[in-house]
C-alpha cells in the first residue's frame, strides 16, 4: 500500500504541485509544438512517460551499482547514453514492426528532449526511491500534457481575441500567456515572487 | 536541395527577423531554465553556440544518408560527446564556480531542440559551409536572447549584475523563476515583431514573393502549418526569400512525417 501511496503522491506533485514543464520550464518547446495537436495528447503522454520511467528505473540502477557516477559530467554521459540507447531500442522496433513513419517522428519528440533527460537528474537530486522514480516518469508525462492541454486551448483564445495589439499578436501573446500559468504554477511551489 | 546563400542574409533572417527562441520558439527550456544570471547564460549561450556549429557540421558532412530516427539519437550523442568534457574539466579542475543550475542544465544543452530543428530542416539537406552559415545565424541568434534574459533576470531579480549590487530598494526575486524569464521573451517577442514589421513597412524597393499553392505558410507564432496554403510571404531580398522558404519547407517536412517518408524509403 505505501508503495502504491509512494507513486501516485510523487506522479500527482510533478503534475499538479510543481509541473516540470511549468515551474521548471522542461520541455516546453515541445509542449508548445504539440498544443495545436490535441489529438496527439494521450499519444505523447504514453511515450513520455513510458520512456521517462524506463530510463529513470535504468539510471536508478546504474547509480546503484557504479560509484563514479556522482560526478555530473559523468552522470550525464550515462543518462543521456541511456535515453539515447532506450530511444534507439524502440525506434528500431517500431521501424522493423510497422514501418510508422509518423510514429518514428513522435517517439523522436517524445524520448529525446530536456523533460525526459532531466527525469533522472530530479530522481538523484531528490533521492527518490524505485517506486518514486515510476512515479516521476508516470507524472512528466502526465505533466506534458497537462502543459500542452493549457497552452493549447489559451493560444486558441489568444488567436480569436481581437483586442491584442499587433506587435503582441502571436508568439509575445503566448509567451504571455504561458508566464501566466507558470505563475500560477509557481504559487503552488510556495516560492517568494516579491 | 544545396543551395547557396549569403552568409548576411541568413544572419539577418535565422539570427533577427525569424530568431529561433522568439519566433520559431525552440531552445526554450535552456533559455527559460538556465539563463537566471549573466554568467550562467553567457555559459550556456557558448554551449549551445558550440553544439549547434559542430552538430550541424558532422551532420551536413557524414549523415546526410543516415535514416532520421537514426540521426535524432546521433545528434544526443555529438552534444554529449562534446560537452560532457567541457563539464568534466570545470568539475574537477574548478576553472570556474559553476552553479547548481549550471551543472544540471549544461548537459540539457546537448539534447536542446533548436540543434535537432535545424540539423534536421537544413544541415543534412546542405553543404557543409551552408549548414555552418546557418547554424552560426541561429547559434548567435539563441545566445543574444540568453544574454539579454540572463542580464535583465539578475538586474531585476537580484539587483546586480555580474555579483556586483546597484543597491536597488525593490526586487523582484520572482525573476529567477521561469515565469520571469517567459514575461521578458514575450516582451522582447513584441519588440521584435514591432520592428521587423516596421522596417518592412519602410523599404519601398523590397521584393514581394507569392507563395505557390505546393509552398506553405509561415504562420507568425511560429507553427509551421502545411494544410494552409495562401498567404503572401514578403521578404527583402531573393536571397532572403530562398532561404527562409526553404528552411520553411524542411520545417514542415520534419514535423509532418508522414510527408517525410518518400526519401528514407528509398534510402
Amino acid at each position: 500500500m505505501k508503495i502504491v501511496s509512494d507513486l501516485l503522491v510523487t506522479a500527482l506533485y510533478v503534475v499538479f504541485v510543481q509541473n516540470l514543464v511549468m515551474s521548471s520550464g522542461l520541455g516546453i518547446s515541445e509542449a508548445i509544438r504539440i498544443a495545436k495537436r490535441p489529438g496527439t495528447f494521450l499519444k505523447f503522454a504514453l511515450m513520455i512517460s513510458g520512456f521517462s520511467v524506463i530510463t529513470s528505473v535504468i539510471c536508478s540502477l546504474i547509480g546503484i551499482y557504479v560509484p563514479s557516477a556522482d560526478s555530473y559530467a559523468v552522470k550525464a554521459m550515462i543518462y543521456g547514453g541511456v535515453l539515447a540507447g532506450v530511444y534507439m531500442v524502440v525506434a528500431l522496433l517500431v521501424h522493423l514492426i510497422t514501418h510508422d513513419k509518423e510514429l518514428l517522428g513522435n517517439l523522436g519528440i517524445s524520448a529525446l528532449n530536456t523533460l525526459v533527460f532531466a527525469v533522472p537528474y530530479i530522481n538523484y537530486n531528490a533521492a527518490y526511491s524505485l517506486w518514486d522514480s515510476i512515479g516521476l516518469g508516470i507524472g512528466a508525462g502526465a505533466a506534458f500534457v497537462l502543459a500542452a492541454a493549457l497552452i493549447g486551448s489559451g493560444s486558441r483564445a489568444l488567436e480569436r481575441n481581437k483586442h491584442i495589439p499587433p506587435a503582441f499578436k502571436g508568439t509575445p501573446a503566448m509567451f504571455l500567456y504561458v508566464a501566466m500559468i507558470s505563475l500560477g504554477f509557481t504559487g503552488f511551489t510556495g516560492t517568494a515572487l516579491f | 536541395m544545396d543551395k547557396k546563400y549569403s552568409l548576411s542574409s541568413m544572419m539577418y533572417a535565422g539570427a533577427f527577423k525569424y530568431n529561433p527562441v522568439l519566433i520559431q520558439c525552440v531552445a526554450l527550456c535552456p533559455v527559460v531554465a538556465a539563463t537566471q544570471n549573466l554568467k550562467d547564460a553567457f555559459f550556456i549561450a557558448v554551449a549551445v553556440f558550440a553544439d549547434m556549429l559542430v552538430t550541424s557540421f558532422i551532420s551536413s558532412l557524414m549523415l546526410k544518408k543516415t535514416a532520421r530516427f537514426v540521426r535524432v539519437a546521433v545528434y544526443l550523442i555529438l552534444g554529449l560527446i562534446l560537452i560532457c568534457p567541457v563539464l568534466w574539466v570545470i568539475e574537477f579542475r574548478t576553472l570556474v564556480n559553476m552553479s547548481f543550475t549550471m551543472r544540471v542544465f549544461l548537459p540539457l544543452v546537448a539534447i536542446n531542440s533548436a540543434t535537432a530543428v535545424h540539423c534536421e530542416t537544413f544541415a543534412v539537406k546542405n553543404d557543409v559551409r551552408t549548414a555552418v552559415n546557418d547554424s552560426v545565424a541561429a547559434g548567435v541568434g539563441i545566445g543574444t536572447v540568453m544574454v539579454i534574459c540572463g542580464a535583465l533576470r539578475e538586474i531585476i531579480g537580484s539587483g546586480s549584475i555580474l555579483g556586483r549590487s546597484f543597491n536597488f530598494k525593490f526586487t523582484l526575486p520572482g525573476m529567477a523563476m521561469p515565469v520571469g524569464c517567459l514575461v521578458i521573451l514575450g516582451f522582447a517577442a513584441a519588440v521584435l515583431q514591432s520592428v521587423t514589421s516596421r522596417k518592412t513597412k519602410v523599404k519601398p524597393e523590397r521584393t514581394e514573393v507569392s507563395a505557390q499553392p505546393e509552398e506553405v505558410e509561415l504562420d507568425v507564432d511560429g507553427e509551421f502549418e502545411p494544410e494552409q496554403i495562401d498567404i503572401d510571404l514578403t521578404y527583402d531580398n531573393d536571397d532572403e526569400y530562398a532561404y527562409l522558404l526553404s528552411s520553411v519547407n524542411e520545417l514542415i517536412d520534419s514535423f509532418t512525417s508522414k510527408e517525410n517518408s518518400e526519401e528514407e524509403d528509398n534510402r
